[in-house]
């Protein structure tokens, strides 16, 4: 899922994505249950676009005017990013698609990770469907007021979006605030000393052993590659 | 009477150890302003039921909280005074320890699940507790039966009704075996149906599991047969606290002070004032004291003339007249693009100038229904027309000129630095010349009276003062029809009726209002029709006279009647008229009734 940020080149981008839309196919996702997680595109990639495209000061200028530039880097990178982007959100979407949140979180506590970072992730993953439907009702009442969110050119459209953007803001706040007394009210405790069981603790087997094995591998060869090696991927 | 006799034996055979006790007890958030609690003094007996109630801001959730250890040793603030549970002194040393004698649960039961399952949601509590698997194990099953949800394991909360999320959250409190359970408006999210669920259980807790319950309400009538004793909250202080009899003796003075007592209970007040055999008699508290003490008074007068008088009920109903037909749906599907369906064959007019109430379970169809009615949500099937023109054929934006759609809750749409601003969004969209805009943004404010709050950032404002800003903000488009979500479900009774004539106001200026709610007695007072909505079809249509009497109909939507057209259906049998819907025309019918 993060590994795309460390990806400099488009071509292993796109190979990846070609993998990822593989095994969404494999898995028989159909598309309506991958469509949560594809809707930020519509707000983050013209956002990404204009930050990128217009501008950018790097590399061969194309065209100029004021502040805005256009430059070929430019456009290079914004495309890169935005494949990124794409990658990103599609793994996130075949992971939680394929795998309950429950595995998941015990993959991790299998991997020796602290409690705490296990949960943290867990309430994360948890409270993205929450999220999703934070925005489509503040997209709904704010449209009962006349709003035209589709209609609107790029830049204004990312100037009006704070009108979505506060009051999603402020209820995560409320959430988050709820969410840190209901696991305390609930004798939450972290850290090294304390005792804490597990209730039907899944076991893994030797098959889900290797396959978790070879990719903390992979990760390791990526990183190895860029940071040892300085060959970009 | 006696049942107050045989209450009180049972408390004395309570332990005469507290299970709570304040002592002098302030506190002041971090970032708070104002003390939220000043010198609460209070001591609750183990194993009793006490009724926390008081307006809205007068620290009745810090009290809460304060009694569960979170405020002060979580949530930071300026803190004197002590608090001992179970005769510990409750410190940052003791907190963790003692957290675990008192559960809390809380008003909305989305906040407070974070579990993929039912199971899981229960387990993580005992989890912290570092118990082992069997034990786990049996806590998570006796939790679970202890509220009747044993059957829901494998569950997602998400998929669980309202008071059965409630129950949920319940469950994995009573896991962690508490002597003492807050209960902080458990119920205020929920309809009749599921605050039944609610209240029973909690009782049924106290009962058999001797739980100490602190629930904290504003909402009274299917508490009062259990509570032993209520306190009052006025400004972080407790004002009254006393025997429900002797707390609710004088029903008057405590609505004027925000608290709606049951509806037989104020009844009683307003009955003494015309009927002296009253007088010095104790006041009702619940539905069937109430049929007690008036049946003998009502056949009493019975006697005194043979034939009932029928027109004391007709000459109450008003014909409707009705306007031309504002919003129309005929055989209406619709399923959401994963395939649930939500809405079945539904056949609606509602005309100009009505005030319509849809009332139903949560979960029933209501907001799906109304979301048509702007366009938000197009039917899958059939069609749905405002003012002759299909809602498919105009964009969202086209329809807010004529419908205003109000959503439940105010803090998924306010956004700006200024009510001002906020309320001129709706305008300021529809591209109105300023001057016009202007002049709209000023005409809500005054409708929904908050001129004054003109320049105060909305996002601070009260729950109350941001409703009235939703409100002034859909007001402000002129719409010709006002569509309003559950507009009262987190205000007190003092705030929502205040609200709510508002809303009239704007009904008798000839606004069609539509109010989706689940309050019975909001809709039976304020509407002059009811829509009746079960598992997404509407089952009746018809004045709140006539339905409210079809109990019936009522059932089959896991509704009721309000408590006093309840009390009048009691009594028809003496010729007393069956179809009253609010305490004021059962204070007028008694009056006719014994004078004649």
């Amino acid at each position: 899922m993060i590994m795309p940020f460390f990806f400099a080149s488009i071509i292993t981008c796109i190979v990846t994505l070609a993998i990822v839309v593989v095994f969404l196919m494999l898995a028989q996702v159909p598309f309506r249950a991958v469509k949560p997680f594809t809707s930020i595109f519509y707000t983050l990639v013209p956002m990404m676009m204009i930050a990128w495209v217009f501008f950018s000061r790097h590399g061969t200028t194309i065209f100029a005017y004021g502040p805005i530039s256009v430059t070929d880097e430019g456009i290079f990178s914004g495309a890169l990013n935005v494949v990124k982007l794409v990658v990103m959100v599609l793994a996130t979407g075949l992971l939680l698609t394929t795998t309950s949140q429950r595995d998941i979180i015990a993959g991790f506590r299998k991997l020796k990770l602290p409690y705490s970072l296990c949960l943290m992730f867990a309430l994360a993953l948890r409270f993205i469907p929450s999220v999703y439907n934070d925005y489509e009702q503040v997209k709904s009442a704010q449209m009962s007021r006349g709003f035209e969110f589709e209609k609107e050119k790029l830049v204004t459209k990312a100037i009006k979006f704070t009108t979505i953007l506060i009051p999603m803001l402020v209820i995560s706040i409320q959430k988050v605030e709820y969410l840190s007394i209901a696991l305390d009210s609930r004798g939450l405790r972290l850290g090294r000393n304390v005792v804490r069981t597990f209730y039907k603790d899944p076991q893994l087997n030797s098959r889900e052993y290797g396959v978790l094995g070879s990719a903390i591998m992979l990760v390791i060869a990526i990183l190895t590659f860029k940071y040892v090696f300085h060959v970009l991927l | 009477m006696s049942c107050f006799e045989g209450r009180s034996e049972i408390r004395t055979m309570h332990s005469s150890h507290a299970a709570v006790e304040l002592r002098d007890v302030s506190f002041k958030y971090e970032y708070g302003g104002e003390w939220a609690l000043r010198g609460v003094d209070l001591t609750v007996r183990e194993g009793e039921f006490i009724l926390v109630t008081g307006p809205t801001g007068a620290g009745k959730s810090t009290l809460g909280l304060t009694i569960c250890g979170l405020v002060p040793n979580f949530i930071d603030g300026t803190f004197n005074g002590e608090v001992q549970i179970i005769g510990r002194t409750m410190n940052r040393s003791t907190f963790r320890d003692l957290a675990l004698s008192v559960g809390i649960v809380w008003q909305n039961p989305e906040n407070q699940l974070f579990g993929l399952t039912v199971e899981e949601e229960i387990a993580f509590g005992l989890e912290n507790m570092g118990l082992p698997e069997r034990d786990i194990e049996e806590r998570l099953e006796w939790a679970l039966s202890a509220v009747g949800m044993s059957a829901f394991l494998e569950k997602s909360p998400y998929e669980l009704s309202g008071g059965q999320k409630q129950r949920v959250a319940i469950a994995a409190v009573l896991a962690r075996h508490p002597a003492i359970l807050v209960l902080d408006e458990p119920t205020a999210e929920l309809d009749p149906q599921g605050r039944d669920d609610v209240v029973k259980v909690v009782e049924h807790l106290r009962k058999s599991e001797k739980i100490t319950i602190i629930m904290i309400e504003h909402r009274l009538e299917e508490l009062m047969e259990y509570v032993d004793t209520a306190y009052l909250m006025e400004e972080g202080r407790v004002s009254v606290q006393a025997h429900p009899t002797i707390f609710f003796a004088e029903p008057d003075q405590l609505m004027e002070r925000g608290v709606r007592p049951p509806q037989v209970t104020e009844f009683f007040a307003r009955a003494r004032r015309c009927d002296e055999r009253l007088v010095g008699k104790k006041a009702p508290l619940t539905l069937s004291e109430g049929i007690e003490i008036f049946e003998p008074l009502i056949a009493e007068s019975k006697k005194k003339e043979e034939n009932p008088l029928e027109h004391i009920s007709g000459s109450m109903e008003s014909e409707a007249i009705h306007g031309k037909p504002a919003i129309s749906a005929q055989d209406v599907f619709f399923s959401y693009p994963d395939g649930t369906e939500a809405l079945t064959s539904i056949d609606l007019t509602i005309h100009s100038g009505d005030f319509v109430g849809i009332v139903g379970q949560n979960g029933s169809g209501k907001t799906t229904l109304v979301k048509h009615f702007n366009g938000l949500l197009k039917p899958t099937k059939g069609t749905v027309k405002v003012f002759d023109d299909e809602t498919t054929m105009l964009s969202v934006a086209e329809l807010s000129k004529r419908i205003g759609y109000v959503s439940q809750n105010p803090d998924y749409q306010v956004f700006s630095k200024s009510v001002l601003e906020e309320v001129a969004f709706g305008p300021r969209n529809l591209k109105l010349p300023e001057e016009e805009a202007n002049r709209r943004v000023e005409e809500a404010l005054k409708a929904m009276r908050i001129l004054h709050l003109r320049d105060k950032n909305p996002l601070f404002l009260s729950r109350a003062d941001k409703q009235k800003v939703v409100v002034a903000s859909a007001l402000a488009m002129e719409p010709q029809v006002l569509v309003l979500d559950e507009p009262t479900n987190a205000l007190d009774f003092i705030e929502a009726t205040n609200l709510l004539s508002l809303i009239e106001d704007l009904n008798r200026a000839g606004r069609t209002v539509v109010l989706v709610t689940h309050d019975m007695l909001l809709a039976a007072e304020h509407a002059r029709e009811i829509v009746v909505m079960s598992q997404k079809r509407i089952i009746a249509h018809d004045t709140p006279r006539k339905i409210f009497v079809r109990a019936q109909i009522l059932r089959q939507a896991s509704l009721r009647p309000p408590q006093i057209t309840q009390m009048a259906m009691s009594l028809s049998h003496l010729g007393f008229p069956s179809s009253i819907l609010s305490v004021e025309e059962m204070t007028q019918a008694y009056r006719k009734f014994i004078r004649r």
